[in-house]
């Protein structure tokens, strides 16, 4: 049996150090994925608690019907758009990119190399946020969480030719946005 | 093959999920379509470089503040009636099926309530009777009257009355 199954099965019988050890292996990649849907250090790590609170408070219910990071990145998906929708309602666009959190700070002003850093981190995230969402979805679950296309389709609630298929989309979309960037970019034609 | 159709192979080319038949026939467009090639040297770079958006390092003890923030939630009193019904432990089932009685309730109360002044189908149907017979008997009067000019009459006089006649003299 897959191990994260066995492990919400025994946190559902009442095994909290299971759920314990369940966050142990997955937090650092929800932590991450909520980093780069909302380009937002700091709260980060509060909503990925937010994730394992909701799966924790479901566990009595949990039927392991499906692979368990396939059920985690879903709800990570959902906490996430619901936090950036909430924030949208409240901030200018201008506002939620500047929230990088780290230009000012003299120790990094001085190291090009993580001035590189942030800039390239804000160019990758303004040209994600403009796609789609599921292309945007898509492509950070294959890419950055490395899940395969079948389990991506299983968190998108769609085929796997689907996914694939917006995984394309949004490839052609970010080498558009994105060329500046590129080694040796140049134009292509459709 | 058309450049559409190599391009949206191109990532599963990538990837290595096409059989050799497949990888063959994008070779050979790409070994003649420049615009293709240089299609797939960017698809490739756009995905190295998501690379450079590097991962960020969680605080140390994730696990442990998490198990302080249910502990700390189960400590404070639930506000509102959904925390409230939460923390009963009810489950969907079970409160669809509280809900179902209660919609049945209400709608019973209403219907049998006494004096309640809602009228019973029963009585809206004897009402609506009584007037579709009223209806009824009056139209045949009507008609009974309009047809009485074809006849039979017994002299003149009555027809000239019928007619509005009678009065003249």
């Amino acid at each position: 049996m897959d191990i994260d199954i066995e492990l919400m099965l025994r946190a559902k019988s009442g095994d909290d150090g299971a759920f314990s050890e369940l966050m142990r292996r997955h937090y650092r990649g929800v932590v991450n994925y909520i980093y780069r849907y909302t380009n937002v250090k700091e709260n980060s790590e509060d909503l990925a608690q937010e994730v394992f609170l909701r799966i924790y408070r479901s566990r009595k219910s949990y039927r392991p019907e499906a692979k368990f990071s396939t059920w985690l990145y879903k709800i990570a998906t959902n906490v996430s758009l619901t936090h950036v929708k909430k924030k949208n309602a409240n901030l200018s666009l201008d506002e939620i990119y500047d929230e990088g959190g780290e230009v000012g700070d003299p120790e990094i002003d001085v190291a090009d190399d993580l001035i590189y850093r942030k800039e390239i981190k804000d160019v990758i995230f303004q040209a994600m946020e403009s796609l789609p969402e599921r292309e945007k979805v898509a492509i950070m679950l294959c890419k950055y969480e490395g899940l395969s296309y079948e389990e991506a389709a299983r968190v998108l609630e769609c085929t796997v030719g689907a996914v694939k298929t917006h995984v394309h989309r949004g490839r052609m979309k970010l080498i558009d946005r994105l060329k500046p960037y590129l080694p040796g970019g140049g134009e292509y034609g459709m | 093959m058309e450049c559409r159709d190599c391009r949206e192979l191109i990532i599963s080319f990538s990837s290595g999920d096409l059989p050799s038949s497949g990888r063959e026939s994008i070779e050979a467009h790409i070994g003649e379509c420049p615009e293709c090639g240089l299609y797939m040297s960017q698809s490739a770079g756009v995905w190295n470089l998501l690379d450079e958006w590097r991962e960020i390092e969680p605080r140390g003890d994730f696990v442990s503040s998490f198990w302080d923030r249910v502990s700390r939630e189960e400590r404070e009193p639930a506000w509102g009636v959904l925390p409230r019904l939460r923390k009963l432990g009810l489950s969907w089932t079970l409160a669809g099926a509280l809900a179902s009685v209660l919609i049945v309730g209400i709608f019973t109360f209403a219907l049998f309530k006494p004096d309640s002044g809602f009228m019973t189908y029963a009585d809206n149907d004897a009402r609506d009777e009584q007037i579709l017979l009223e209806l009824d008997n009056a139209t045949t009067r009507e008609t009974t009257d309009a047809l009485s000019i074809y006849g039979p009459w017994e002299n003149s006089v009555q027809i000239m009355k019928i007619n509005g006649y009678g009065d003249m003299n």
